[in-house]
């Protein structure tokens, strides 16, 4: 069997590292664990994995949070990192960086999930399969997430609209 | 609403704004994937195979590409040669200088590469130590990396030099090079280059690459540490050659084949009148050659486009006349010089640019004897880019634009104003080319939570055709839009409307 790394390189890459930045918050830290992801799975040899782009996220999701928190000291500039800030970093935190800043403050593994549902568009099967989980605990587990991250969204919101 | 649809209403919106986000992707040539596969353990052996065909095919291309190379450059050839290596630094002998500050008054210049913020590296001319011209071309390359350490960047546009990126780290102890073939193998002994930002990496690798392939006839650059097969800069660990089109940035660029164009609306005479070059006038990054005409007699229709081919190649990257790593040439079979009585055409006249890049533009005549030939330009390149052709009237020119900014390109559109990372006023003009179906561009606005606020179409000069025709078009931004906002210019596929050759360009709005 032939695999062409690169062009799995080239076609995961990208969304791999989108996934763990908006996880992590740290463009540095979430490059660093999409490479090692890869290296891993080359390591590991692609034979045994049905879905590669699921197999990537879940290892570099568990790359990208064993460096965390060996680095926790790290966390207070992360989620600055990653809203682009301009001139006026306040006016610059609107919806969207509001929602990737509420992600970050889930569990880990229900960040891990939900990114994997709504992100990599993965079945509840398939998210079970590849975070070796029954499937009815993945149900609740993004239920809770999702939950919990319109309430903090919609905290960002209300703080924003409080300051103006 | 139920549960099940605000979660997947709240899933959708987090899935939008994770793609959203603007990441600097490492290319698959400097990922640690790469060097591994390059070099497998254990079970890892049967996936190299394919590469190691697609290397020796690689070479063979290459000795077929380079049998017309330039004299003097080794043929291509796999193992090193230690008769063609150099070392320069300190040595036994007290010849060479450690460094370029601390060596005899420089009474040359080097061109060396300086970096910009997302743009491909500038070639820029520094005072070097002499002797630098005569050294032969291993040492030459070391003398050019060794000349770019620590040199301060010319205060124009936003350049900076990113070697050494942290200043007051390791000196620079030694620069060594060894060519074979069109590849240079440089050893650079400066201590480590972990812990760099990703955009220092992409800087300093890309000063590197070019820096080092500016010697005629190396397309290609592999960069190590002292003992050690790889060099690690930032997260890259860099193993493989380097070409500069590897590192300049743009993105949508088949670079083995640049293609080739031909149009024209029919046979139509017409005098040259004049032909100019220029780089960074129009936009960052763009190299911009335009040939005037003027037809001998009435044109057939508005709009008319005379007949040309234009095509990139390989460059000769031998001598002062042939300098290009690449070679644009735009051939008018139709278009002449003026022609003064009893006088033939003087070949081949030539104008300097010497900004990256275009280093020059050589006319000759299309194929001899009686009568009046055709001409061909030759546009010398430093590199190759995505470029494109259009015909603008009144009067009449055929322009050839190669690069832009990296951001603002497609295979189909290229934003040329506003500027990516650009303030705009309320108001704004966007402009630039597209090779649009029936020449309508679309664009729209984004806040910075990706909201659509403003949206329009405007109409290309030219539509369906080889021939990229120019846009221009006026955005308001609404007054409950500032900060951070991105503007989109694409097309709309007529087969299912969804976007084509879309460009983001951001933008802050005050």
């Amino acid at each position: 069997m032939s695999i062409d790394w690169r062009q799995l390189y080239d076609l995961e890459y990208p969304r791999l590292l989108r996934a763990l930045t908006a996880m992590g918050g740290n463009r540095e830290a979430a490059e660093d664990a999409a490479q090692e992801a890869f290296v891993k799975a080359h390591r590991h040899g692609l034979a045994d994995i049905d879905r590669p782009g699921a197999w990537l996220l879940v290892v570099g999701t568990r790359e990208l949070f064993r460096q965390r928190r060996r680095l926790r000291r790290e966390s207070d500039g992360l989620d600055a990192a990653a809203g682009s800030a301009g001139p006026s970093a306040y006016e610059a935190i609107a919806d969207r960086a509001d929602l990737l800043a509420a992600l970050r403050e889930l569990p880990e593994r229900q960040r891990g999930m939900v990114v994997a549902r709504f992100y990599y568009d993965l079945s509840y099967d398939e998210i079970a399969r590849a975070f070796a989980v029954k499937s009815g605990t993945v149900g609740a587990t993004i239920h809770q997430g999702l939950a919990k991250l319109r309430q903090l969204h919609l905290a960002g919101r209300l703080a924003r609209g409080a300051a103006r | 609403m139920s549960d099940e649809r605000r979660d997947e209403e709240t899933g959708r919106a987090l899935g939008r704004a994770i793609e959203s986000q603007s990441i600097r992707s490492t290319p698959y040539a400097s990922s640690r994937l790469a060097q591994k596969v390059d070099r497998p353990a254990g079970r890892g052996w049967t996936y190299v195979l394919p590469m190691a065909a697609a290397l020796a095919l690689f070479v063979a291309m290459g000795a077929f590409f380079f049998s017309r190379g330039p004299q003097g450059v080794a043929t291509p050839d796999t193992s090193p040669s230690p008769s063609m290596s150099a070392t320069t630094g300190p040595a036994p002998t007290p010849t060479p200088p450690p460094t370029a500050t601390s060596g005899p008054i420089a009474t040359e210049s080097a061109l060396v590469y300086f970096a910009r913020d997302m743009l491909p590296p500038l070639g820029h001319s520094i005072p070097a130590a002499a002797p630098f011209r005569t050294l032969p071309a291993a040492e030459r390359i070391s003398a050019r990396v060794r000349t770019l350490w620590g040199a301060p960047a010319p205060s124009t546009a936003g350049l900076i030099n990113a070697f050494p990126s942290r200043p007051g780290g390791s000196p620079l102890r030694n620069v060594t090079t060894t060519l074979s073939g069109d590849t240079a193998t440089v050893i650079i002994d400066a201590g480590t280059w972990d812990g760099l930002s990703s955009a220092e990496t992409i800087a300093l690798v890309g000063q590197l690459v070019y820096t080092i392939t500016e010697e005629p006839g190396i397309r290609r650059a592999v960069l190590r540490e002292p003992g050690k097969d790889h060099m690690v800069i930032g997260t890259g660990i860099l193993k493989e050659p380097l070409s500069r089109e590897d590192v300049n940035g743009y993105r949508t660029f088949n670079r083995t084949d640049g293609g080739e164009i031909t149009a024209g609306d029919g046979q139509l005479a017409a005098d040259i009148v004049d032909w100019r070059a220029s780089a960074e006038d129009v936009a960052p990054g763009l190299g911009r050659f335009v040939v005037e005409l003027k037809p001998t007699g009435p044109l057939p229709h508005q709009g008319f486009v005379p007949s040309f081919t234009a095509k990139l190649e390989q460059g000769r990257n031998a001598n002062d006349q042939e300098p290009g790593k690449y070679v644009l040439r735009l051939e008018l079979p139709d278009a002449y010089w003026p022609q003064t009585p009893g006088e033939a055409f003087h070949c081949c006249p030539f104008k300097p640019v010497d900004k990256t890049p275009i280093r020059l533009v050589a006319a000759y005549p299309l194929g001899s004897g009686s009568g009046r030939p055709g001409v061909g330009f030759g546009i010398q390149l430093d590199d190759a880019r995505p470029w494109r052709v259009t015909v603008m009237q009144s009067p009449l020119r055929v322009v050839v634009d190669i690069g832009g900014h990296p951001d603002a390109v497609s295979d189909s559109v290229a934003v040329y104003r506003p500027q990516p990372g650009a303030t705009v006023d309320r108001t704004f003009t966007v402009s630039g080319l597209a090779r649009a179906f029936e020449a309508n561009v679309s664009w729209r606005l984004r806040d910075q939570s990706g909201r659509i606020v403003a949206n329009g179409f405007t109409t290309a000069s030219i539509g369906t055709s080889a021939v990229w025709g120019s846009f221009q078009t006026s955005v308001t931004v609404p007054p409950t839009v500032t900060g951070n906002a991105t503007l989109e210019v694409f097309w709309g596929s007529p087969r299912d409307g969804s976007d084509v050759g879309l460009v983001k360009v951001r933008l802050w709005v005050p």
